[in-house]
């Protein structure tokens, strides 16, 4: 079973904010899910070579010549808040 | 109580592609924030990242310079965490399979040659860069974000600061030759973040390792390393220890300082990224990159010692960088004496290029120019001393030396009878160093010697004035 300190280091490291009434049903719902996903484990692949992609004999490279670029206009246009052609955000201290 | 320093380096290259390794934005330094980018490398939802074969072929070309070995599948892998300058939350990196295991470059000790093993050297993109405003903002621009990086893992083969000195300017040498990298650590292309702990050689107590980061030039590395194992030893001294942590070196403080306590890779969540289908390396394609390569260091080191009869240490010296060893060989062109040319080139010319902290094709000397001083004092045209005033001349001014030697008459006397008067006018002038010397006091030839160079300006051929002074003292 998952602890509590653990779902709590989680959603430090995903930036998630969790309160302490949602802590115990979502531990409940992630053991499930845990459950769920320890069945691939039945499969036996001792001897199997892993496979990271169904097409793996054809693949792609980039070897273009063209630049492809937005302007600095359409690059900022999202932001909330830009200055001098930046992104700005509040000061990050490390 | 005798400590061993125990080194290892994580250096972060930035590879020189036309574009960036995941997009076709032109990968440059230096440009207005935010103009050389596109949906891919701004992290936007829905872009479609694929790898750049350019980046790709230079990663190998470092790999096989490096005499590592390359992997025959190439797989990207996701790294998570959080960070401004990063906005899509993880960097594509290689976690499980890096594109290069092991490989080793040689560093030359006075005790000798000693390799410096490479644990790994993964690619991976650099991130966004991050400017810290007066007025409590942080702004971002990237025009960074995408651009190909090499990481490149050493084991902790080094033993002191010097070592690692060594191991970086061998390393940038090398990237340089082979042509992947600008490798300036003042433009960021190349960073080196350092791994280090000390051992109790009576014990065997050992302290924790520490990380530094933030190390802007090979200098601000030999200071923080010299910083850490101190701080690392007084700790053990005084029966506590390190913290296993990652620190930042502060230029200014001249000291490191604590930044976090290190998490663990978990944390990182790697995992495959789906978006970039690994591709299989043939064989053949790495031959082909391998025929592009230059003449390597270490292979031109071997050369040197062969065909021109050099020491191991000499040669790995004059191989250090492309433009030292190409001045060399351009200089042995005009003046046919290998040793004669590396005895000045490994004393004088580095000296002063090291107290100029440049490199030698940004000096005033020239291939031909140290040639040309070289024959000058071969033939006896003027002396040892007289050449290196001329050489400093020709830093200076760049002048050549015949000009220097015309304009400063510096040509040595090496005609009897003009020697004759300066050496009879000298005695002349010092009989007490007459009688001193005939009272057996040695001493007083060699303050003889130095009075008839200074009559002549430096310029009397040494060694005839000597014999001459001898012969006309017991004349007296």
């Amino acid at each position: 079973m998952i602890t509590k300190d653990e779902v709590l280091h989680i959603t430090d490291i995903a930036k998630l904010k969790i309160s302490d009434e949602e802590i115990s049903p979502f531990i409940e719902k992630f053991d499930k899910i845990i459950e769920f996903v320890e069945k691939i484990k039945v499969v036996d692949t001792e001897n199997v070579e892993p496979l990271y992609q169904v097409n793996e004999d054809n693949y792609l490279l980039k070897d273009d010549e063209e630049d492809q670029i937005l302007n600095r206009e359409e690059a900022l246009q999202n932001t909330k808040e830009q200055k001098y052609g930046y992104f700005k955000i509040l000061k990050v201290v490390e | 109580m005798a400590y061993k320093t125990i080194i290892g380096l994580e250096i972060h290259v930035e590879l020189s592609t036309k574009h960036k390794i995941f997009c076709n934005c032109p990968n440059e330094f230096g440009a207005d924030a935010n103009t050389l980018v596109c949906p891919t490398c701004l992290g936007l939802p829905g872009s479609m990242p694929i790898l750049d074969k350019e980046a790709l072929e230079y990663a190998i070309k470092a790999g096989i310079a490096f005499d590592g070995e390359i992997s025959k599948l190439i797989k990207m892998d996701r790294k998570h965490y959080y960070y401004s300058d990063l906005p899509k939350g993880f960097q594509v990196s290689q976690a499980e399979i890096p594109f290069c295991n092991g490989g080793y470059l040689e560093i030359e000790l006075e005790s000798g040659t000693k390799k410096i093993n490479l644990e790994r050297i993964h690619i991976e993109e650099d991130t966004g860069k991050q400017i810290h405003s007066e007025e409590g903002e942080t702004l971002l621009d990237f025009n960074r974000s995408g651009v190909p990086l090499i990481e490149i893992v050493t084991k902790p083969d080094m033993n002191s600061a010097e070592e690692a000195k060594l191991f970086l300017d061998k390393l940038r040498a090398t990237l340089k030759y082979i042509e992947v990298s600008n490798v300036k650590m003042e433009e960021g292309s190349l960073r080196c973040d350092v791994n280090i702990n000390v051992v109790n050689s009576d014990t065997g107590e050992k302290s924790n390792i520490s990380e530094i980061k933030n190390l802007n030039s090979f200098r601000g590395v030999v200071k923080a390393i010299e910083f850490e194992e101190k701080r690392h030893i007084d700790l053990l001294e005084s029966g506590s220890n390190t913290k296993k942590e990652t620190r930042r070196w502060d230029e200014a403080k001249t000291a490191t300082i604590l930044m976090r306590e290190k998490g663990d890779a978990s944390d990182y969540r790697f995992v495959v990224d789906g978006d970039i289908p690994p591709v299989k390396i043939a064989n053949e394609w790495i031959d082909e990159i391998k025929a592009t390569l230059p003449e390597l260091p270490q292979d031109k080191k071997t050369r040197f010692v062969e065909s021109y009869g050099l020491s191991s240490y000499d040669a790995g010296v004059l191989t250090q960088t492309k433009e030292l060893s190409e001045f060399f060989e351009e200089t042995l062109k005009h003046i046919n004496d290998s040793k004669l040319v590396s005895n000045w080139i490994m004393g004088d010319v580095l000296r002063r290029l090291n107290d100029d902290e440049i490199e030698i094709n940004q000096s005033n000397i020239t291939p031909i120019a140290l040639a040309d001083l070289l024959a000058l004092v071969r033939d006896d045209k003027i002396n040892n001393n007289t050449g290196k005033k001329v050489l400093k001349e020709i830093f200076d001014t760049g002048k050549s030396p015949e000009v220097i030697v015309k304009e400063k008459g510096l040509i040595q006397i090496s005609d009897e009878g003009e020697i004759k008067e300066i050496i009879k006018k000298v005695l002349d002038d010092n009989e007490q160093s007459i009688i001193d010397f005939k009272n057996g006091k040695d001493r007083a030839i060699g303050f003889l010697v130095g009075q008839v160079m200074k009559a002549s300006r430096g310029k009397a051929n040494p060694q005839l004035a000597n014999k001459m002074l001898l012969e006309m003292i017991k004349e007296r």
